[in-house]
Parts: structure tokens; sequence; C-alpha cells
């Protein structure tokens, strides 16, 4: 019985059965979706929707609240940087999985047609606002602010993606803005002080 | 033998140079503690500063050989909320992959009652002393052998807890190096190797064991002051003609034991 508990205590199981009962649901989701005639990409939009906002709040807790206690506690700001990266690429993968599996769910059932330029701009937005986050606490940008920032922005990018057609260089463009913010991030994080 | 140099560091006003060899226990202190937080953050290689900090001739700045082997602590601070020793060993494996004993905490929070010290409030927190020493039994269990501890016996009044915790701290046997920021220099009469004092004319590193300080009021023909205040404190460099001169002035001046200098002001 123990062993049975420890196993499921375990973070790696605890991901993948989310995982999977993410995938159980997108699954439910699809049928109630088309039951409503609801457009094809309103989960894709509340995956990476979620996922921006929790990802800017997550890292700019990260460097404003628990940078000094993790460096204090023995993780140097490489360390901390590095796998800050690597969970957020985790993170952004696995929600990319789930919504190429919604897709492909979604075409074999309804057999409707989706905006893909609009579905590749959501990750990569997430991963800007993220950083931008990062960066944020870095800087100890005070926390009203940054919860004003991530609403005008946030706002912005919802007008964008329901309003307006996104070009392909939009994509590039924000896609730069995050490349910039990793170097700005990795600069700022090995200089400042905490 | 594992080495802690410092060369030029600037805090305050005064640079400081020094070169520790382990096993080692250095008070610091200063009137204005921002000073001793300043100090042992450089040291703890949290920031880059202007001078240089070495632990066997290699950077301590995001020195990650040099992270995995030490531990800065403020016992002032909230650090653990429970005492649940599973779930502390867990999170702490978990978010910063460092082993946790969790026999020696267990025996710890029995030994010094800290279950005793909590409140229930609206909800259920600890005492000030209970932080500090639930503090303590949290950075016993980490077992790492260079501890910076800031504010070590904060909120402890009674013998009974100030004791366990400053023997603990003091054991050579179990860390090779500890750096405490004192924010209360009687309780560790006679356990210190150093005391390093930052004082706003300079700073300078005392061996309690050898070296007497001096207060003296009034300030001329005053050398190598420390702290100033109503009274001065100096280190004891006077020879017999100086005191007979203070004598004769009738000018009031005590040789003290560097634990003595906070009654001193």
């Amino acid at each position: 019985m123990n062993k049975i508990k420890t196993f499921f205590d375990r973070y790696v199981v605890i991901l993948v059965l989310y995982f999977l009962l993410a995938l159980v649901l997108i699954l439910f989701s699809v049928l109630f979706l088309d039951d409503i005639k609801a457009p094809s990409n309103m989960l894709i939009y509340n995956i990476f929707g979620t996922l921006a906002l929790l990802g800017y709040w997550q890292s700019y807790q990260l460097t404003s609240k628990k940078l000094r206690w993790s460096l204090a506690i023995g993780k140097t700001r490489r360390q901390i940087y590095n796998r800050y990266l690597k969970r957020l690429a985790l993170s952004l993968g696995l929600s990319s999985l789930l919504v190429v599996y919604y897709i492909f769910v979604f075409k074999w059932y309804v057999n409707r047609s989706f905006d893909y330029s609009n579905i590749i701009f959501l990750p990569i937005v997430t991963l800007f606002l993220s950083l931008l986050g990062f960066l944020e606490g870095l800087l100890r940008l005070n926390s009203k602010v940054a919860l004003l920032v991530l609403i005008l922005l946030f706002g912005g990018v919802i007008a964008i993606v329901l309003l307006l057609p996104i070009p392909y260089y939009g994509n590039l463009v924000v896609l730069a803005g995050a490349g910039l913010l990793v170097f700005v991030n990795r600069f700022v994080m090995l200089r400042i002080k905490v | 033998m594992d080495t802690v140099a410092i060369n030029n560091l600037i805090v305050g006003k005064s640079a400081i140079s020094a070169v520790f060899n382990e096993p080692l226990v250095v008070g610091v202190y200063a009137r204005n503690y921002r000073l001793v937080d300043e100090f042992l953050d450089a040291l703890a290689g949290l920031n880059p500063t202007q001078g240089k900090i070495t632990y066997n001739n290699e950077d301590v700045f995001d020195n990650a050989n040099y992270f995995q082997k030490r531990l800065l602590f403020n016992f002032a601070k909230p650090c653990v909320s429970t005492l649940r020793t599973n779930y502390l060993k867990d999170q702490i494996a978990t978010n910063w992959e460092l082993t946790f004993d969790e026999n020696k905490f267990k025996k710890l929070v029995k030994e010094l009652s800290i279950r005793s010290e909590v409140s229930i409030d609206y909800h259920y927190c600890f005492t000030k002393a209970g932080n500090t020493l639930t503090n303590y039994a949290t950075v016993k269990a980490l077992d790492k052998s260079l501890l910076l501890i800031k504010n070590p016996t904060v909120h402890l009044n009674s013998f009974e807890q100030i004791d366990p915790v400053v023997s603990g701290l003091t054991d050579k046997n179990a860390s090779s190096f500890v750096f405490l920021g004192m924010e209360n220099l009687k309780n560790f009469a006679g356990k210190l190797d150093y005391v390093i004092l930052i004082g706003n004319e300079q700073t300078v590193i005392v061996n309690p064991k050898l070296e007497k300080m001096m207060a003296v009021s009034g300030e001329e023909n005053l050398q190598e002051v420390v702290f100033r205040g109503e009274v001065n404190i100096t280190r004891d460099v006077y020879d017999k003609a100086v005191t007979r001169l203070w004598d004769k002035q009738k000018r009031s001046y005590q040789r003290i034991s560097v634990f003595d200098i906070e009654v001193f002001r």
C-alpha cells in the first residue's frame, strides 16, 4: 500500500496522470463544442490563454519573491535560469502536444478547418509573456504595475487574435522579441543585486 | 584544508581583507545590521561585489561548488511553516535537490520543545522564538559544511533555548566554517574564534581570546577607533603612559571584552 502511495506521489507520475486527464477532457469537449457549433479554435485559446497568464505570473513571482531564497539555499543564478527555461519549454511542449491532439480529434470527428497562423501565434505569445514576467520580477517592478502590464498586454493579444488576421511576419516579430528576452534575462540575471 | 579569503571587500565605509582556515566560528557585528546583511550576502556569493571573495581560490559569486557546500539563513524570517518531516523532506528534495535528515530534525524538535512554540490565532503559526528554533532545526537537518547565519539567537530569551542553539551552531565537528551575523554578542561569549566588527570608522577582526577592546569617553588621542558614540570603542592599543594621562585628565575608560561592546553606545 505504501509503495503504491509513494508511486502516485512522484512528480513525473502526477504529471503523466494530469496529461492523460487533459486528453480525456479534450475528447469530451470536442463532442460538446461540436454540439453547440462553437468556433474550432476555442479550446486552443483557452489552453494557451491560461498558460500565458500563469506563465507570466509564475515567472514574475519566481524572480521577485523566490529568487533570493533559492540562492540562499544553494542554487546558483545559472542553475535557476536554466531550470526555468527547461520548465518553460516543457510546459509549452506539453501544451502544444495537447493542441495537436485536439486538432487531430476535431478534424477526425468534425472535419472543420483551423486558422493555423493564429494557432502558431499563441505559444509564441505565451513564451514572450512568460519571459517578460521573469524580467519584470528581476527588475523588482511593483506587483500592481506588473498586473496592469499583464492586463494591457493580455487584452491586446485577445483583441489581435479575435479581430485581426495575424500575418506570417507578425509571428516572426514576436518570436524575435522572445529570443531577445532570453538573452536580456540572462544578462540581467547574472548581474543584478538581489 | 578549506580556505575562505576576503580581499578588499568594501562594506560600509571601509575595506575588509582576511584569510580564514577551517574549522572556524566567526561572529560578524555592526551597530547598523544592514552592514552585517551586506557582508554575509557578499560572503555567500549572492551578489557581485567590489572586492573579491574566494573559497579554495575560486571566486564565490555564483560558484556551483561553493553553493553546494554553503547555506545562508536568516533566523529572523519565517522559512518553514510546518513540522511535518515527510512533507519537508519531499519539498526540499523536489524544489532544491537537497538531502534533509528527518531524524535529526525530529530529535531537535523534541529537544527544543518547538511544538510548544506555536500560537493559535485565526491561523496556526510559530511564535517568534518558535520560528528561530525551527530555522535552527532546519539548518542542522540540512547538514551543510559552511553556514552563514543571520540573527542566530533572535527572539530567544531563556537559557534552555539559547544554549543548545549556540552550542549547535559553534560545533566545529558539524561544520567547517560558521559565520554568524550577530544580533546579540553576549550569547556567544567564549564561543567564537574571531569577531569581525564593522564599525563606522573602520572594520577590524578581533580574536576575543587574545585581544581586548577599550571603551573611552572623549575624542582626543584615540587610536584604532571602531565605533564612535558617546563612548568610543577602540582596539586596546594604548600603553601605560596613555592610560596614566587619562587618569590625570579624569577621563573615563574601561578595558572590555569584545562581547561587551553592545553595552557602550
